[in-house]
């Protein structure tokens, strides 16, 4: 229901061609955003950035966001298409150079080693294929249900239980070293 | 719940030991800034004013298309002129060394008087008239001959002969 009525603000805003849905479209939609694309892009930085222009695409855009059925699922296509095309350009110019260093995934709470916990589960995640990744992390770390991952990601439910399901194999595997 | 269950929620568990990053306070500034500044750069467009201009694009670029194409055929082909005038020149036939024909005297007539046959019915008339003429004259001249000789034999074979054709 909460989810609904930020909706309807937003639409509000955006039908009376209000700057201020910036502010509520950032409040209601930029930590699902930052998530997906450090997810796809595994790096903080570039997420920033990439951040910066799915804001003003959605901004040139919002005459049709007003008017689209699912905001969510308009905001988060225009996150992934920057992303792929941010990664495009990224391939081509560092040409496998190792990303930057700062992390992505901090320490949730006080362990004895909790910055390289936090690396080498970054590492690890890293490792599944992209379509599993962004699923486990929406899922683990934003706390989403599948229904609003599907609506979001434009995808079935069955879609995205059997991605989170392999994804979580696969995690199995990687992870044998760290889990006690 | 099976074993595989509490595979994944164990595994769940480890990876909540980290989270994600969230965007600082900083971005947010950076971020919504920019997006005002492109606010009020790019006004939102009305859909009619989306179509008009679309179709006056198209328009401009159909005649900017059809014009180049006139422009470049004109310089590809160069332009018709009108070449000298030569006159086509015809012999007059000469119908003296022409063999015989039945209408070589009218044909001749023609020729003299340099009309055609269509247009000329005067001369026509003075032809068959003429025509009438050598024809009345031959056959006086062939009556009074035969009358002269005597002979009335037919040069036809005589009914009843009995000469084989056939054989």
């Amino acid at each position: 229901m909460e989810k609904h009525a930020a909706e309807d603000r937003i639409r509000e805003a955006l039908g009376q061609d209000d700057p201020a849905a910036c502010e509520l479209l950032w409040g209601h939609y930029a930590g699902d955003l930052f998530a997906l694309l450090q997810t796809m892009l595994c790096s903080k930085h570039d997420a920033e950035d990439v951040l910066q222009t799915v804001f003003v695409r959605i901004v040139r855009k919002r005459r049709h966001l007003a008017k689209a059925h699912c905001i969510d699922a308009y905001v988060h296509q225009i996150a992934r298409n920057e992303a792929i095309s941010f990664l495009r350009r990224r391939r081509r110019q560092r040409r496998g150079s190792e990303l930057d260093a700062e992390p992505w995934l901090t320490p949730a709470e006080a362990d004895d080693r909790p910055e390289e916990l936090a690396e080498e589960l970054q590492t690890v995640l890293a490792r599944l294929p992209q379509a599993q990744r962004e699923i486990v992390v929406l899922k683990v770390y934003r706390n989403k249900t599948f229904r609003e991952i599907a609506a979001m990601l434009e995808l079935s439910l069955n879609t995205v239980a059997s991605r989170y399901r392999y994804g979580l194999e696969k995690l199995k595997t990687l992870l044998k070293d760290f889990t006690p | 719940m099976n074993e595989a269950d509490e595979k994944g929620i164990e595994i769940e568990r480890f990876l909540k030991k980290a989270r994600l990053a969230e965007p600082s306070s900083e971005v947010k500034a950076r971020v919504i800034g920019t997006a005002r500044e492109a606010w009020s750069e790019a006004p939102a467009d009305a859909s009619w004013r989306i179509g008009l201009r679309r179709l006056a694009i198209s328009a401009a670029a159909a005649v900017v298309l059809v014009s180049s194409a006139n422009y470049f055929s004109g310089q590809a082909v160069a332009r018709w002129q009108a070449g000298p005038v030569v006159a086509a020149k015809m012999a007059p036939a000469n119908f003296e060394d022409m063999p015989e024909s039945p209408y070589s005297p009218f044909v001749m007539h023609l020729m003299a008087t340099g009309r055609s046959p269509a247009q000329n019915a005067a001369a026509l008339l003075d032809y068959v008239e003429k025509v009438r003429e050598t024809l009345n004259g031959a056959e006086q001249d062939d009556a009074a001959e035969r009358s002269g000789s005597g002979e009335h034999e037919s040069r036809l074979l005589p009914v009843g002969s009995k000469i084989d054709l056939y054989s």
